[in-house]
């Protein structure tokens, strides 16, 4: 696709493949490197070794070829985005099946929040009881400009507001000392790990 | 049997793709064919390229000055005999069935968009649906050549014209190629950048709906009218709601 001059070279490619899986050139995919900048920085923080990911939700991963993320294992049932993500990243990314969610000492567990307003979902609502202080967990949100009555404005999709409130108070339920964000340009992360 | 999980929608989901396959990846522009009938069309114009009925509209607005308070309004550019009447939909409808139309083709384009169907036409919407109806007679250049949402600077905006690829337009025709005028009209640029002259080169006659890429260059000239129609069609311009003053 055409882009104007003095954008990024890399857009234009961005914009072809996600468009090949007919994902519409949202703010999702304009923002792609934008938000694979800020997850750099994240990943950049956290990551002292070579992690697996575990991912819920991630659409593309914009995160993927990130030095120290030895691999990913994905649940997203969207599965245009899988396919997207499959082409754009270097690396193999496996399907994360519902009763492997939980990370392990030397993984790491990303969910976009967005998920609580997809409907329907196989992951249990209150897997969240299990997460321990010894595990490294995230919940995101992308700082997508948004009608203040729509938190999450998913493309194509009719939008539970209620439901999405519900599902992130249930998905912080277990921390009772408040949640830890950390902000970046693009993303806003929340540690989900309980610190006791 | 009724029910909202059954409710038809504009588009089945199979065109729905291929037309949004059509618009970002292919030609640049999906065409429906007989969107509304010819003599709906007809009809339409005849209501209302009528100067009896432009006691209804204000005087012209710039964009860049409409609100939630404006009115209708009317721009006669460059003369008198080429016309713009402006239907805000966020107004009383001066014609219910034109204001049907309206929002019928906004749903179409919000499917291929991917936004809840009846964006545009709610007020608590980020853009708000104007639709104008245009009359073209003059052999001159409308519309100068340009891209919108292509990081190209507007002197009279609707809003931000920041790069944005899934922003597309639409042109319901309500005069013909050949018939009403024969030379000029609505030019585009395809995909490829090869430039098309709708009526021309791409068969397009009066009730045909062509949606098409709104950063690929597009303009309107050189038209030489064979009737009092000329080169006539509705655009469908959204405002955003940032510009209006809106507070919320």
């Amino acid at each position: 696709m055409r882009t104007p001059k003095g954008r990024d070279s890399k857009m234009s490619a961005l914009l072809d493949k996600h468009l090949e899986f007919d994902i519409t050139p949202s703010w999702y995919v304009m923002n792609f490197l934008n938000i694979k900048e800020s997850f750099f920085e994240f990943l950049n923080r956290h990551l002292e070794e070579p992690t697996l990911v575990k991912d819920l939700y991630g659409r593309s991963l914009p995160y993927a070829d990130h030095p120290k993320v030895k691999g990913i294992m994905s649940y997203e049932p969207r599965d245009s985005y899988h396919k997207a993500a499959k082409t754009i990243a270097s690396k193999e990314i496996e399907r994360l099946s519902t009763d492997n969610l939980m990370p392990n000492c030397d993984s790491m567990l990303l969910i976009n929040l967005e998920f609580g307003s997809l409907g329907k979902s196989e992951i249990p609502l209150d897997f969240n009881e299990s997460f321990r202080k010894e595990h490294t967990i995230f919940g995101y949100r992308y700082k997508q400009p948004r009608n203040k009555h729509k938190p999450f404005p998913l493309e194509g999709k009719v939008v539970d507001t209620m439901n999405e409130i519900a599902w992130e108070k249930r998905i912080t339920s277990h921390l009772h000392e408040g949640k830890k964000k950390e902000q970046f340009h693009f993303v806003t992360f929340y540690n989900l790990a309980p610190n006791y | 049997m009724l029910s909202y999980e059954t409710r038809a929608k504009p588009l089945e989901k199979k065109t729905n793709k291929n037309a949004r396959k059509e618009i970002y990846t292919g030609k640049g522009y999906a065409l429906f064919e007989k969107f509304i009938s010819q003599d709906l069309a007809h009809t339409i114009l005849s209501r209302w390229l009528n100067k009896k009925t432009y006691y209804y509209f204000d005087h012209f607005h710039k964009n860049t000055e409409v609100t939630l308070k404006t009115p209708n309004y009317l721009a006669k550019r460059p003369t008198e005999e080429d016309i713009s009447l402006c239907f805000n939909s966020w107004r009383p409808p001066l014609d219910d069935q034109l204001s049907e139309i309206a929002s019928y083709a906004q749903q179409v384009r919000n499917q291929i968009e991917e936004r809840p169907l009846f964006f545009g036409t709610r007020h608590f919407d980020d853009l708000l649906l104007q639709y104008r109806l245009c009359r073209s007679l003059s052999p001159g250049t409308i519309v100068w050549p340009h891209s919108d949402f292509f990081d190209e600077p507007r002197k009279d905006a609707t809003g931000s014209h920041e790069f944005d690829p899934r922003r597309t337009q639409m042109t319901l025709f309500l005069s013909s190629y050949g018939k009403d005028y024969d030379s000029g009209g609505f030019f585009f640029e395809d995909n490829s950048e090869k430039e098309i002259l709708f009526g021309r080169d791409i068969k397009a006659e009066a009730g045909d709906l062509l949606i098409w890429k709104y950063s690929n260059k597009h303009w309107v000239e050189n038209i030489r009218a064979k009737n009092k129609k000329g080169f006539s069609r509705i655009v469908f311009p959204l405002f955003d709601q940032k510009q209006m003053g809106r507070t919320e």
